[in-house]
């Protein structure tokens, strides 16, 4: 190498001890930040039910209580029908779909996978609406066109309507989880298969289905959670139809009865925490088989297997977007099904409760306020415990306390946030503790922070997957040179993970304009919400504003996400003279 | 064996445990000022694990490091002055060569141009003048490479950590960074340590090579040493490929037997008796040109003849009695295999020269 003489580098000094405990003060306060979110409210709330009205101890009275009353009994088996349903119909409907996109030469794929995945920024409260526009009782499909065919009514009310809303809603989460599963299988599987003689039939059976076993196992428990703790749909469709989710929303906010709204919380949590639970140690085994290198699949054309998907693709594309379609047309109608001019009336919101344009501002401050806030606390969070050495035991509970919101349904998150931070203070042994975080109590920021929980886990799995991906060495490069961590973070990190960034910020931004369950609990009268108002509309028979409102959450949602992907486009053209590797 | 006081860097009874998982056992040894030191062993067996504990990357269990005689084992790798090379590089993707290399400079430097002034240097250093505003992923691996050497340098170590720099690089590029590094430290009088898997980059460019077997450092010298005398077994057949027999020994006589086969010995074989492994390097089995009859000279079959280029790689068949037979592998230069016409099938005399033949504990294997 060239002769040059070298310089004498002076080295900065100190800042190492310092450094070493500022990393563990913010591991520190991550943990802390958790417990306080996740593990007191769910505390306080389990408390709760085994209190009576007056807040004595009565043990499992309320339970007994429960379980004596065929009014909320029956419920279980209800939530559970549906949900289950919900899951086989979802999960075969994503797989042919996943299928179709993955494995068959069909046309306007990409088209089918955005038209796919429009319900992820839908409110379900309009799944519901939607339908009712469909196949309620002056419903397009019941009366025939208005009278133009012979109508037909499929007794949409009920087990049917929470279904087929809930059908709608999953649809998109299966076909997600499973094309990723089917992206990930090795050709070279296929190949053996095929040298083997093997015939299509076996090959599916002792090839795919292993292949995408997990994502299978992620794609049934998902939906079923989904299903199982959705709210909205069923509050608009479910009619004299009880299940678990509406049950605590009409005990809470019906009969202010607070003690068995907590006490159908928890029933409503044991299956949801069961699954969650059989996910991750089916996600566990599935690391272990996922980390050799594998070849993808090029499907070949086949004109008869092509054309068949070709048509399944395009048959539930045409559905989804009739689906919208009818949605739109409906806010649009003047006085559906009599007077059938076009026209803004209904976007006006005058005459209707709910809050009109001020919730949908709120609604998009909040959603905005989640995306920040949510996006940096997740992504430091997840640095903390992905990247530190040391405090192995404080980094592994940390991990688990961010993945179990994914067990946590809103109407829980939303109820035991009411019972911690509306808590005025705690006794311990006779000591009265002030509750330090009374004052967020029907503010913006419980607001934020219910949604930040609530939709926490998918976007620290997201962010922990892109820093995974990062050399293990930054780290320890940075220290080696004395570069604190926080400066790399800020100038190596966060920039490579940009598109993950920007994903997360995205994901909050659209679940927390669209959600519904845990903010209905907590929003006060000064500051409504879109989605609430849809559902007060909703009660008040205001179909019509109710279904513009809730198309006006979905156009922003587009929006938002059309932005994303011009952001994300740009980001790549700028990341592409240092991607290749 | 350097004298403890001299060594800039003294390892001392390092022991590192993973759990159960003992990676490191129980490894001492020093380097001197300006020494180029290499730890050769396989995958696995603790080498990174070992730079990791000197860099104070990886907190030892037992055991203690000093520099410049001073006990280092609580100090953070910032404090220790020494620059390393990860085998990945390490690069940040998103900042220039230049920005990589000034990364740590930034914070020791008070001005912009003092700052621009070391990295041209640097950039000179390794051979990158010109190239400093490319991106990592615009560079060839050997570039990438220099690049991170470059950044271990900047901030003028007093010792250069290096894993495995060349592993990822092609033949030819690897083989011209060899000389280089080696001039760069030699030049700067650089301790350097330098991990490896790769048995002729030990040997050619280190002043001494530690080879490590399962977190135990096995034999500790000179490459001439590691290759002429090893220790064991295994450091004989790691490091170049090596004959072995299993037969007795007599020391009284000081032959080697197996079968209806005596070979003599000189080496002085220590403390060794009754059963032994007798080792002799393919290049050290000559051919007998000219007829000499002798204790070390036998009739072998040519099984199979293999060509290497400049040398020839035989496969011999050594009788043992009746159908016993001893595979044997001996290398020549070409010009005498063909000169003697040697074929698979043909039958020749060779030599085992009883200055060239060592013996190991059967044990050891
Ligand atoms: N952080 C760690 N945790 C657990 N085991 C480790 C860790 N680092 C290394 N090991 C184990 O220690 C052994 C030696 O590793 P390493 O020093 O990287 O080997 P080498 O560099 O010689 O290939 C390996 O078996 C490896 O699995
Ligand atoms: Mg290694």
């Amino acid at each position: 190498m060239a002769d040059v003489t070298m310089t004498p580098v002076v080295r900065a000094r100190g800042g190492v001890d310092a450094e070493l405990w500022l990393k563990r003060a913010l591991i520190l306060i991550v943990s802390a930040w958790l417990v306080a979110v996740v593990v007191l409210p769910l505390f306080q709330l389990l408390s709760k039910s085994l209190l009576d009205n007056d807040g004595n101890f009565v043990g499992l009275v309320n339970y007994i209580e429960y379980f004596r009353t065929p009014a909320l009994r029956d419920s279980i088996g209800n939530s559970l029908f549906v949900s289950l349903t919900t899951t086989v119909i979802s999960v075969s409907l994503g797989f042919l779909f996943a299928y179709a996109l993955t494995r068959t030469n069909i046309r306007f794929k990409g088209a089918f996978r955005s038209i796919a995945m429009m319900p992820l920024f839908t409110p379900t409260l309009l799944n519901g609406i939607a339908l009712i526009y469909l196949f309620g009782r002056k419903g397009l499909i019941t009366q025939g066109f208005f009278g133009a065919i012979p109508g037909f009514d499929i007794g949409l009310y009920g087990a049917t309507g929470i279904i087929i809303s809930e059908v709608i809603f999953t649809f998109p989460q299966a076909m997600l989880i499973l094309s990723v599963a089917l992206r990930m299988t090795d050709a070279r599987l296929y190949e053996a298969s095929d040298s083997l003689g093997a015939s299509k039939v076996r090959t599916f059976f002792t090839v795919t289905i292993p292949g995408i076993k997990y994502g299978l196992i992620s794609a049934v428990f998902v939906c079923f959670i989904l299903a199982f703790t959705d709210f909205g749909a069923p509050k608009v469709v479910g009619g004299n139809f009880n299940i678990l989710a509406t049950d605590i929303y009409k005990q809470v906010i019906g009969q202010q009865n607070f003690v068995m709204g907590a006490v159908v919380s928890v029933v409503l949590l044991v299956p949801t925490v069961l699954a969650f639970i059989v996910d991750r140690i089916a996600q566990r085994r599935q690391v272990a088989l996922i980390q050799a290198k594998s070849v993808p699949l090029v499907p070949k054309p086949e004109k008869l297997k092509d054309g068949i998907y070709q048509g399944f693709c395009t048959f539930i594309a045409l559905l989804i977007l009739g689906f919208f379609a009818t949605a739109i047309y409906a806010s649009l109608v003047k006085v559906w099904p009599y007077t059938l001019d076009l026209g803004f009336w209904h976007y006006e919101f005058r005459g209707t409760g709910g809050g009109g344009y001020e919730a949908l501002f709120n609604s998009v401050r909040m959603a905005l306020y989640s995306a920040v806030i949510g996006t940096a606390i997740t992504f430091a969070s997840a640095y903390l415990i992905e990247k530190s050495r040391g405090m192995n035991g404080l980094r592994q509970a940390s991990y688990f306390l961010s993945i179990m919101p994914l067990a946590l349904p809103g109407l829980v998150i939303g109820l035991s946030y009411i019972f911690f931070f509306n808590a005025p203070g705690w006794e311990f042994f006779g000591i009265t503790v002030p509750n330090p975080l009374n004052w967020m109590y029907g503010t913006m920021a419980i607001l934020v922070l219910s949604n930040i929980v609530h939709f926490y886990s998918v976007s620290f799995l997201t962010a922990t997957t892109a820093l995974k991906q990062l050399d293990r060495e930054f780290e320890t490069v940075s220290e080696s040179l004395g570069v604190p961590f926080y400066v790399t973070f800020f100038r190596v990190t966060v920039p490579v993970c940009l598109p993950a960034v920007l994903e997360v910020a995205m994901y909050y931004f659209v679940n927390s304009m669209a959600t519904v369950s845990a903010v209905i609990f907590l929003y006060s009268a000064d500051i409504p919400l879109a989605s609430v108002a849809i559902a007060n509309m909703d009660d008040a028979g205001d179909i019509a504003p109710a279904c513009a409102m809730g198309v006006l959450v979905v156009f922003i949602n587009v929006v938002v996400r059309l932005l994303y992907s011009l952001l994300t486009k740009g980001v790549k053209r700028r990341t592409q003279l240092w991607a290749v590797r | 064996m350097t004298s403890a006081s001299q060594d800039y860097l003294r390892v001392e009874g390092v022991t590192k445990r993973f759990g159960t998982f003992t990676a490191l056992d129980n490894v001492s040894f020093g380097a001197k000022k300006g020494e180029f030191i290499s730890i050769l062993g396989p995958s696995g067996c603790g080498k990174t694990t070992m730079l990791r504990a000197v860099a104070g990357l990886e907190r030892q269990d037992e055991g203690r490091v000093l520099l410049s005689g001073q006990d280092v084992s609580h100090l953070p790798v910032s404090k220790r002055h020494v620059g390393i090379v990860f085998q990945s590089y390490a690069l940040f993707p998103n900042l220039s060569a230049r920005s990589n290399i000034a990364y740590g400079l930034k914070r020791s430097m008070k001005s912009r141009s003092a700052v621009n002034e070391r990295v041209d240097e640097l950039l000179k250093l390794v051979g990158l003048k010109g190239l400093g505003s490319k991106y990592p992923g615009q560079l060839s691996g050997g570039q990438q490479q220099r690049v991170a050497l470059a950044r271990a340098m900047a901030l003028s170590p007093n010792l250069l950590l290096l894993d495995e720099p060349l592993s990822a690089l092609d033949a030819q590029v690897r083989v011209m960074l060899r000389t280089e590094i080696r001039a760069m430290t030699q030049r700067l009088g650089l301790t350097t340590i330098m991990v490896t898997h790769d048995q002729e980059e030990a040997l050619t460019m280190a002043d001494r090579i530690l080879v490590m077997k399962d977190g135990e450092l096995v034999q500790n010298g000179t490459p001439s040493e590691i290759y002429d005398e090893p220790e064991s077994p295994f450091v004989a057949s790691f490091i170049g490929s090596m004959n072995f027999i299993r037969g007795s020994y007599n020391r009284d006589t000081g032959t080697f037997s197996k079968g209806s086969v005596r070979v003599r010995v000189d080496r002085q074989a220590r403390s060794l008796k009754g059963e032994v492994l007798a080792a002799i390097r393919p290049e050290d089995v000559l051919v007998s040109t000219n007829g000499e009859q002798g204790p070390n000279v036998f009739e072998v079959d040519v099984r199979n003849v293999e060509y290497r280029g400049p040398i020839y790689r035989l496969a011999l068949d050594l009788p043992l009695g009746h159908t016993e037979t001893a595979p044997l592998i001996a290398e020549m230069p070409a010009e005498k295999v063909r000169r003697l016409n040697m074929t698979s099938d043909s039958r020749v005399k060779v030599i085992l020269p009883s200055e060239r033949v060592r013996l190991f504990h059967a044990e050891q294997v």
